[in-house]
C-alpha cells in the first residue's frame, strides 16, 4: 500500500502529530500497566514469597496486611491432620520506627519463623541455617532513605520504643502502603507487638509429599472451623483482589491506563479523519478509476496501520528511560517483557477503530465529485 | 456485438427531489463508435458533466439504460461498474486529479493497482507510456513540480495504462496554455485514430472543433445537434 505510505508521509507535521498521539496512548498504556501489575505483585509479595501450602488466618482476613490474632494452638491441630509436615507462624502490624535522629516512622513490620521460606528476609546469622540473630532488623533497600539508615551497618533503632538493630538490606520487598516493610524474627516481632504467647495471626502449613494440597486443605477447614484455611494461591489472589478492587486504588490504576487508551484513541481518529478528509478528493479520484470499497478500506486502514506501529515502537522506546526514572518514586512499578508485546494489539486496534469514521468517509464519496474543477 | 462500444439510450436523470426536482439530462439517445473523437459542447447547466458521468458509469439513469462495451451498466451492481470502470475506460479530468504524494510514474501506476496487476509490468508500461508522452525526465517529479500540461500528460497516461478502449475526458484544456492545450489535443485525436479508442471529450473549448469527428451540442439537458465534422 504504497499510496497510504505516501499519503501519511506527504504532510510529514501531520504524520508527527499523529504518531505523537499513539506514542502518549502506547506509554499510558504500558506505564500504568506497570504500575497495576506492580501494585498486584506487591499486594501479594509477602505471601507469594512463603514456601507455604497453605495458610490459616483469622476468618475474614482479606489481605496480610490487616491481620487478627488467632489461637496459637491451631498450629498444633494442623499438625495432627494427616499430610501437613509441618507449620510456621507470621505475624505483621504497623509499628513506630525510631529514626537516628529520634524522628518516628510508622513501618510494617513483619516477623517470621525461619522456616517460612528462604525467600523471606528473616535475619539469620552468618553461616548459619536456622539461628536467628536477636533484635535484628532487615530492611528493603529502596526504604533506606526514608528510614534515615547510613550506608554502614548495623544500626540501633528502636522499635515500639525497643531496642532494635538494622542489621542488613534486601530489595523487592518495596512495600506499597506508605509504610516501609521491616522484617525481624517472629520471636522479636511477637515482642515488639506485645503479642501474647497463646496468639499469632498466620499459621503456614507445609503438605508432605504424595499428599493433595486441596484434600489436606478441606481437612483442615473441616477440623479447624473457626479460621480460614487457603491455599497460597487463593490467599494471594485474594489480597490482590482486596487491594486493587475493595480500596479502589487498583480501579483507579486500571481508568487511568484505560483513559490512555481512550485518548489516544480520541487523537489518532481526530488525526486519521482530517488526513482522510484531506485527502477525500482523491479517495473519490480511487473510485472514478475503479477503485473498489474493499481497496480504500485497504489504504485507510493501512495508513492507521503505518502510524500505529511508529507511535507504537516509539511509545516502548521512550517507556522503558521514563520507567527508570519512576522507580526511585514507585519502586515496585513492575515491566514484565510481556506487557510493550500485549500492548501491541491494543494500540493497533485503537488505530483500527480510529479509522472506522475515515473510512465511512471515504467510502460514501460520491465519485462524480471528480468533474467538479 | 454492436457496432458502438458506448451507448445512452433514452437515459434520463434529474437531481433533488419534490419541488426542487431538477431534471439534468432528458430522454438523451447517444452511440459512440470506436475510432472517433467525439466533442459534447453546450451552456453551463447543459448536461455535459451528467453526461460524462453517465458514460463513466459514475451516475446511474433515473431512466433509460448505459451501454459499456455491450454491458447494460443498469444491470450491474456497484462492485461490477467499478470493475468495468478499471477495465473500459480512461478517465482524465479538467483538475487533473493527481495524487499529490506520489510521484508521476507512481500516478500512472497506481490504476493498475487498483486492478491487481503486476507492479513490475505496470511500471514498465508506465515508462513506455510517460517517455512516449514526452516526459521521460519527470518520471520521479510529484505533481506540484509538473507544469499544468505535464500534469494532464501524466493523468492520460494513467488513463491509457489499462489499455481501455473508452477514454472520457472532461474539459481538458481548461486549465492549459494554448500550446499545452494543442498538445493534448493532438494526443487525444491521436489516441482515438491510431489507438482504435472511442473518445468523448465535453469542453467549451473551441480549439477542439478541428480536431473532433463528431460534435453533440447539449441544451437543457438534451441533445439540440448532432452532426460530423
Amino acid at each position: 500500500m504504497r499510496l497510504a505510505w505516501y499519503n501519511i508521509t506527504h504532510d510529514r507535521m501531520r504524520f508527527a502529530v499523529t504518531v505523537l498521539g499513539i506514542t502518549c496512548a502506547v506509554f499510558l498504556m504500558i506505564f500504568q500497566g506497570s504500575i497495576l501489575l506492580g501494585f498486584l505483585q506487591a499486594a501479594s509479595k509477602i505471601i507469594d514469597s512463603t514456601g507455604a501450602d497453605l495458610w490459616i488466618s483469622g476468618r475474614g482476613v482479606q489481605c496480610f496486611e490487616f491481620a487478627v490474632p488467632i489461637e496459637r494452638r491451631f498450629a498444633d491441630l494442623a499438625r495432627g491432620v494427616p499430610g501437613v509436615r509441618g507449620t510456621s507462624r507470621i505475624v505483621t502490624s504497623l509499628v513506630q520506627f525510631r529514626k537516628i535522629d529520634g524522628s518516628q516512622q510508622q513501618v510494617a513490620l513483619i516477623g517470621a519463623d525461619v522456616s517460612s521460606g528462604a525467600r523471606l528476609p528473616i535475619p539469620q546469622l552468618a553461616g548459619t541455617r536456622l539461628g536467628i540473630m536477636p533484635d535484628a532488623l532487615v530492611v528493603d533497600s529502596s526504604n533506606t532513605q526514608i528510614l534515615d539508615i547510613p550506608g554502614r551497618l548495623p544500626l540501633e533503632v528502636e522499635i515500639n520504643d525497643q531496642r532494635a538493630r538494622v542489621v542488613g538490606r534486601t530489595s523487592g520487598f518495596s512495600s506499597f502502603l506508605g509504610s516501609p516493610y521491616v522484617f525481624t524474627s517472629y520471636t522479636d516481632a511477637s515482642r515488639y507487638l506485645g503479642l501474647r504467647p497463646d496468639e499469632t495471626m498466620f499459621i503456614l502449613v507445609q503438605i508432605q509429599p504424595g499428599f493433595g494440597v486441596e484434600g489436606v486443605k478441606n481437612e483442615l477447614q473441616t477440623r479447624l472451623p473457626d479460621v480460614e484455611v487457603s491455599t497460597r494461591e487463593e490467599f494471594s489472589h485474594r489480597a490482590q483482589f482486596y487491594w486493587t478492587s475493595q480500596t479502589g486504588a487498583g480501579g483507579a490504576i486500571l481508568a487511568a491506563a484505560v483513559l490512555g487508551f481512550f485518548v489516544g484513541l480520541t487523537i489518532v481518529s481526530q488525526a486519521i479523519y482530517s488526513t482522510t478528509m484531506e485527502h477525500i478528493e482523491e479517495f473519490a479520484t480511487l473510485k472514478a478509476l475503479g477503485a473498489t470499497s474493499g481497496y480504500i478500506v485497504r489504504v485507510i486502514i493501512s495508513q492507521a496501520m503505518l502510524s500505529g506501529l511508529a507511535g507504537y515502537l516509539l511509545g516502548v522506546l521512550i517507556t522503558n528511560p521514563m520507567i527508570r526514572a519512576a522507580r526511585p518514586h514507585i519502586p515496585w512499578i513492575s515491566t514484565p517483557w510481556w506487557l510493550p508485546v500485549g500492548v501491541f494489539l491494543p494500540a493497533l486496534a485503537m488505530c483500527a477503530l480510529a479509522s472506522i469514521l475515515s473510512v465511512k468517509a471515504a467510502i460514501t464519496v460520491e465519485p462524480a465529485k471528480v468533474f467538479r474543477a | 456485438m454492436p457496432e458502438h462500444s458506448l451507448a445512452v439510450e433514452n437515459a434520463s436523470v434529474s437531481f433533488g427531489s419534490g419541488s426542487t426536482r431538477v431534471p439534468a439530462l432528458t430522454d438523451v439517445s447517444l452511440q459512440f463508435v470506436p475510432s472517433t473523437l467525439t466533442l459534447v459542447m453546450g451552456p453551463s447547466g447543459s448536461g455535459k458533466t451528467t453526461l460524462l458521468s453517465l458514460l463513466g458509469c459514475l451516475l446511474t439513469p433515473d431512466a433509460g439504460s448505459v451501454f459499456i462495451q455491450g454491458a447494460n451498466a443498469g444491470l450491474c451492481s456497484a462492485e461490477e461498474r467499478s470493475a468495468l470502470r478499471r477495465r473500459e475506460i480512461g478517465f482524465i479530468f479538467q483538475a487533473f486529479r493527481l495524487f499529490h504524494s506520489l510521484s508521476a510514474i507512481e500516478n500512472v501506476v497506481i490504476k493498475s493497482d487498483i486492478a491487481g496487476t503486476g507492479r513490475k509490468d505496470s511500471q514498465k508500461i508506465a515508462l513506455d507510456l510517460l517517455v512516449s508522452l514526452g516526459l521521460d525526465g519527470k518520471l520521479h517529479l510529484k505533481p506540484d513540480a509538473l507544469s499544468g500540461g505535464e500534469k494532464q500528460r501524466v493523468a492520460i497516461a494513467r488513463a491509457l495504462i489499462s489499455n481501455p478502449k473508452i477514454l472520457l475526458a472532461d474539459e481538458p484544456t481548461a486549465s492549459l496554455d494554448s500550446n499545452a492545450g494543442r498538445q493534448i489535443c493532438e494526443i487525444l485525436r491521436r489516441l482515438a485514430q491510431d489507438g482504435k479508442r472511442t473518445v468523448v471529450i465535453v469542453s467549451h473549448d473551441p480549439r477542439w472543433s478541428s480536431f473532433a469527428d463528431r460534435t453533440v451540442l447539449l441544451e437543457d439537458g438534451r441533445v439540440i445537434d448532432d452532426r460530423r465534422n
